[in-house]
C-alpha cells in the first residue's frame, strides 16, 4: 500500500544529500511507516533516526525488531526531558530537545563508530518538533550545520516537516535541501 | 520533584511532564478501557464510550488528588493532574502554553494508545477522560482536539480551556462524529 511512497522517499534519498520531505499531518503515520520498513529491510545500509516526535519506547514497542538490527541507529532527543530513564544500545538518549549540538556531536560520533559499504541515511523526525522547543534562529543555524556536516561525510539525510505548520520560517529551513518532496495522497 | 520539567531555550519556554508509570493506576485505566470496549461493541455508540470515559476521568481525579488547592486555576489545574494522573498513567506530553484559563499540549507518549488494539477507540477514551479530568474543577471547561494520532498526527494536539469558547459549538459533539464517522469508515 505504501509502496509508491517508499519508492519516492527512497530513490530522492539515493541521488539526493538532503532531502526535505513535507507531509500533511493526517498522511505523517505513512511516512512514519514507510521509513521505518524501509529501515527494517536494509541490510548494507547504515541508518540512523533522529527522533523528537517519538520516544525510543515508544518506537521499539511498535517496532521490536529494530533491537536485532545493528545497522540501525537511533537519537532520542526527548526521553530524558521527560524523565524516562533507559538504556539500550542501539540508542542514544539526548538530555533536552534544546542541545541541538549535542545531537550534532552525538550523530558524527555514532557514525564513526560504525561502518558499511553502502550508503549512510540519516532521518530527522521533525524540523517541525524541533521548533516546538527551539526558536527560529537556533533551529535555523542547527540545519544549517546539519546539512553541512552531513554532506561532507557523505552521508544522505531526510528532514521531515508536517505541512500545517509550515510557516516563512520552516519554508526558508526547509527548502535549504537540495530537493523537497511534497506527500499527496496518490503517492500513497 | 515538579510533576512539570521546564525547559527553556532563549524566548522559548514549554513543561513536560515526567512520567512515572503506576501499575495500579495503570491497570484500572486499562480496565475501564476494556468496559468501554465492551460497551462499543454492543451498542456501536460513541457516546457510551465518552460518558464512560468521562466518569472514569471524574472517578480518578476524586480518588486520586489528595492536595487541593483553595482555588483553581488552569495553571493549578495542569501542575496538579500531571502529578496525580498524567504521570502515574506514563502520559508524555509538552506543554507549550500555560496561562490563567489555557493550557496547550502535544502529546507524544499514550501507553494506552500505543497498547490498544483499537487505536480510534482508544483515543476517544482519552479525550473523555481528560475531559472528565477537566470537568471535576471547570465544569464549563472544554477540551479542544486538534489533531490525533488515531487520525495519523505525529502527536496528539490539545487545548484545555476554563470555561468554553463562545461562538464555536460544543466540541464534545464534534470530537464524537469525528470518530463515529472513523469507526464506519475502519
Amino acid at each position: 500500500m505504501l509502496d509508491g511512497l517508499k519508492e519516492r522517499i527512497y530513490k530522492s534519498a539515493q541521488i539526493h544529500q538532503s532531502v526535505g520531505v513535507i507531509v500533511p499531518v493526517s498522511n505523517y503515520s505513512d511516512l512514519y511507516e514507510t521509513i521505518m520498513m524501509q529501515m527494517l529491510g536494509s541490510k548494507q545500509d547504515l541508518w540512523m533516526y533522529v527522533s523528537i516526535t517519538k520516544t525510543y519506547d515508544t518506537i521499539t514497542r511498535s517496532y521490536k525488531e529494530f533491537a536485532n538490527k545493528p545497522n540501525i541507529f537511533f537519537i532520542d532527543c526527548i526521553s530524558r526531558a521527560a524523565g524516562i530513564s533507559q538504556k539500550a544500545d542501539n540508542c542514544s538518549f539526548i538530555e533536552s530537545p534544546v542541545m541541538l549540538e549535542r545531537i550534532l556531536m552525538e550523530m558524527m560520533h555514532a557514525f564513526r563508530e560504525r561502518k558499511t559499504e553502502g550508503n549512510t541515511y540519516i532521518v530527522l523526525d521533525s524540523l517541525s518538533a524541533l521548533m516546538i522547543y527551539n526558536n527560529v534562529e537556533t533551529v535555523k543555524e542547527f540545519f544549517q550545520h546539519f546539512v553541512n556536516k552531513t554532506r561532507a561525510e557523505n552521508i544522505h539525510c531526510v528532514s521531515v516537516v508536517i505541512e500545517e505548520e509550515m510557516d516563512d520560517h520552516l519554508n526558508k529551513i526547509i527548502f535549504l535541501n537540495e530537493k523537497i518532496i511534497k506527500v499527496k495522497e496518490s503517492f500513497i | 520533584m515538579e510533576p512539570l520539567r521546564t525547559i527553556t531555550s532563549q524566548d522559548k519556554m514549554v513543561w513536560m511532564t515526567q512520567p512515572r508509570e503506576d501499575v495500579s493506576v495503570m491497570q484500572r485505566t486499562s480496565d475501564a478501557y476494556d468496559i468501554a470496549q465492551g460497551k462499543f461493541e454492543e451498542s456501536g455508540n460513541t457516546e457510551i464510550v465518552m460518558q464512560t470515559a468521562e466518569a472514569f476521568g471524574r472517578g480518578v481525579f476524586a480518588d486520586q488528588v489528595k492536595k487541593k488547592p483553595k482555588q483553581w486555576t488552569m495553571k493549578e489545574w495542569m501542575q496538579v493532574v500531571t502529578r496525580d494522573v498524567l504521570n502515574p498513567l506514563g502520559i508524555g506530553a509538552t506543554i507549550t502554553e500555560l496561562t490563567e484559563d489555557t493550557a496547550r499540549s502535544v502529546v507524544f507518549r499514550l501507553p494506552l494508545h500505543e497498547d490498544a488494539k483499537d487505536p480510534h477507540l482508544a483515543s476517544l477514551f482519552t479525550y473523555g477522560f481528560l475531559r472528565g479530568l477537566l470537568c471535576s474543577v471547570f465544569p464549563e471547561g472544554e477540551v479542544i482536539m486538534k489533531s490525533t494520532m488515531a487520525t495519523g498526527a505525529p502527536m496528539t494536539s490539545l487545548v484545555f480551556k476554563t470555561s468554553p469558547i463562545q461562538g464555536v459549538s460544543p466540541e464534545r459533539e464534534r470530537v464524537k462524529e469525528v470518530f463515529t464517522t472513523m469507526k464506519k469508515d475502519a
